[in-house]
């Protein structure tokens, strides 16, 4: 005979490890079963992935032919197009080339009693603008022209821009004429510009600071 | 208190065992039944104490033992031992050895105990297994038994991903092409419509419009296409993980460009044209919800400046950047033109003669849209500043300048006769209407 006290102390022990093995059971067996269900669920998505990326194989094929077709075309009616985008709107300062066309263009204009001389062109360095993916090259311009040629010029800054002319694209941010009593004087000019270009910044198109 | 339990069980086991040289009272207490059967068998006459295992005397008549054994107390003591006992001992006999055995009950608790123990231990380590291969296949990224289910399910994604933004990359490059196609088109009818006759502008008109289908066709498709996911996702955030993936795509196509060489320019270029477009929402939403299909050339072209407008490409930046530059030929030409309703002689090289208006310099600021015109007047009346008044007020009537002010007058008399003063005026450029602009009417008649 075992005295109650004794007695007691057995089944306590005994229902501990029963609870325990209760406890187990069933936060084993909502967890497993939560587990066990994702594990099916993402070994069928693999499944279904595998087929779903044949599938979009053959759409990138398609769309890889239908865009040679479209690129051959393109090259072919519009031969001249990219050669005068990268004139107009270049993918850098170009400022050498945008001096030529300047130089080109006083020169043509520069006759014994209608004159247009640059004194002086100043270029600063290029920076962000209004617009994203564009930049701006800042440079300033001293001009000794008859009334006829700075129209002329004015006219010439207006139709920069064009695809019929391919001239660089700029415009005038400031300009200051002093003007002589008779028009058959010349003028004085003092003037602003911006050429743009686009903003190339190397792997990402985020504007950088503008001056 | 199970030690003091386990005292009484040692005295309850050993408090059979009999001790000759003990006679106290404890044992005699334990045979006081005994006691008391003999005492009833003498009818309690006799209250002679029978001790255990001493010899000691019994009770002089007859009792139950003498009965059993026909010997005295005595008689007994002598007769031959049992094993272990000793000449004197009990009257019941040899004394008994006894084991230090539990009890039967005691035994069978803790047999059901340490198989509790051994079933909780089974069931933990297999627990602890199944649930450590559940958790090392969903959320680990240990690949000691290969890859795990959740490294398997994330590539399987990716690879949806990258092959999905390829198609996106290949069909943009196609609108893009479409898009430039049509607006170089569109920059031939829009801004340049006398270097096409009738014939060919309706020929491009129809040819616009198999580019707008064109593209509104690719604009239509989305980005993305289902993946499984781990936690619910909308179409909104899939979209947007795709249009991220494309942008990402496209950049880093472009790292690896190397930006001095001029045989990448056209490839940069194109690159940068599809960021933005990728990035250019409003335009494809626009794209994608317009009805091209239109009789009215009107509606078409407008269409067709509204895409410009969105537009990121080339033409479209080309052309934003055209539309916001000042024309300022247009300004200096409105400026002389309002002078001359002022001044009937202006710009004629009569002014030391007869007078008028003369303007010294011109300061034209885009940044803030002002201009400012430095000049002077001469009148034959004292009327000098009712003349520059009236310029004033001519200028502010027009619909390029508002806010013309000069707040200063002066003048002086002239040697020749006359007055003459100096005009600064500053005035800002107009967009729009202005209500000034119908409001002020000169008073000085001409």
């Amino acid at each position: 005979m075992i005295t109650p006290q004794t007695q007691q102390v057995f089944l306590r022990a005994r229902n501990i490890y029963l609870l325990l093995i209760l406890f187990i059971l069933v936060f084993g067996g909502v967890f497993g079963s939560l587990k066990t269900k994702e594990l099916l669920a993402k070994k069928a998505a693999i499944i279904e992935n595998t087929a779903a990326l044949t599938s979009l194989q053959e759409t990138l094929d398609k769309n890889k032919k239908t865009l040679n077709e479209t690129t051959e075309s393109f090259q072919v009616n519009f031969k001249d197009f990219k050669e005068k985008i990268g004139g107009i709107l270049p993918t850098e300062e170009k400022y050498t080339e945008l001096t030529r066309v300047l130089d080109d263009f006083f020169d043509k204009n520069l006759k014994e009693e209608n004159v247009i001389i640059a004194t002086s062109l100043q270029y600063s360095t290029g920076a962000g603008f209004d617009i994203k993916s564009v930049a701006a090259l800042p440079f300033s311009i001293n001009l000794t022209t008859s009334r006829e040629n700075l129209f002329k010029f004015l006219q010439f800054v207006d139709n920069s821009g064009s695809l019929e002319n391919g001239v660089r694209l700029f415009d005038i941010r400031t300009i200051n004429m002093t003007l002589p009593a008779s028009a058959k004087e010349e003028i004085t000019v003092n003037a602003d510009l911006r050429a743009f270009y686009r903003n190339q910044q190397h792997g990402s198109t985020t504007e950088i600071p503008t001056t | 208190m199970p030690e003091e339990n386990k005292k009484e069980e040692k005295k309850e086991v050993f408090s059979l065992q009999v001790k000759p040289e003990e006679n106290n009272q404890s044992e005699k207490s334990a045979f006081s039944f005994l006691k008391n059967l003999m005492n009833k068998e003498k009818g309690g006459k006799d209250k002679t104490e029978i001790t255990a295992g001493n010899g000691a005397q019994g009770a002089q008549g007859e009792n139950v033992f003498t009965k059993l054994f026909k010997t005295q107390p005595a008689e007994i003591a002598k007769s031959k031992p049992v094993v272990g006992q000793s000449a004197g001992q009990s009257v019941f006999g040899p004394k008994p050895l006894f084991f230090k055995a539990q009890p039967f009950e005691k035994i069978v608790e803790q047999k059901k105990i340490r198989n509790a123990k051994i079933l909780f231990f089974i069931i933990f380590i297999s627990a602890a297994v199944s649930l450590g291969y559940l958790f090392l296949q969903l959320n680990s990224d240990i690949t000691i038994f290969g890859k795990t289910i959740k490294q398997q399910f994330q590539e399987s994604n990716d690879a949806i991903i990258a092959l999905q933004t390829k198609i996106n990359e290949m069909r943009f490059r196609n609108g893009l092409m479409h898009l430039m196609r049509l607006n170089f088109l569109a920059d031939t009818l829009l801004f340049h419509p006398k270097s096409a006759d009738n014939a060919k502008a309706d020929e491009m008109r129809e040819n616009m419009k198999i580019l707008l289908d064109e593209v509104k066709k690719i604009f239509s498709v989305p980005l993305a296409v289902p993946i499984y996911s781990s936690t619910p996702r909308d179409e909104s955030a899939l979209e947007e993980q795709f249009k991220t993936a494309l942008k990402d795509a496209l950049q880093a196509k472009k790292q690896t460009l190397n930006l001095n060489d001029p045989k990448n320019e056209d490839e940069l270029r194109t690159l940068d044209n599809l960021i933005q477009l990728t990035e250019n929402k409003s335009l494809r939403n626009f794209i994608r919800t317009a009805n091209f299909d239109v009789e009215d050339n009107e509606k078409l072209n407008n269409f067709l400046k509204r895409i410009r407008e969105l537009g990121s490409d080339d033409l479209s930046l080309i052309s934003q950047l055209k539309q916001a530059r000042i024309k300022w030929i247009e300004i200096i030409n409105e400026i002389e033109n309002r002078t001359r309703m002022v001044d009937k002689i202006y710009g004629q090289g009569l002014y030391e003669e007869i007078g008028g208006i003369q303007y010294n310099s011109y300061n034209l600021n885009a940044n803030d849209s002002s201009v400012t015109l430095n000049g002077s007047v001469k009148t034959d009346d004292s009327k000098t500043f009712s003349f520059i008044s009236d310029l004033i007020d001519t200028l502010e009537r027009s619909s390029m300048f508002k806010n013309v002010e000069m707040r200063s007058y002066g003048k002086s008399r002239a040697e020749k006769g006359g007055f003459s003063g100096n005009i600064e005026l500053k005035l800002k450029l107009q967009s729009g209407s202005d209500p000034a602009d119908e409001n002020i009417i000169t008073t000085t008649p001409k």
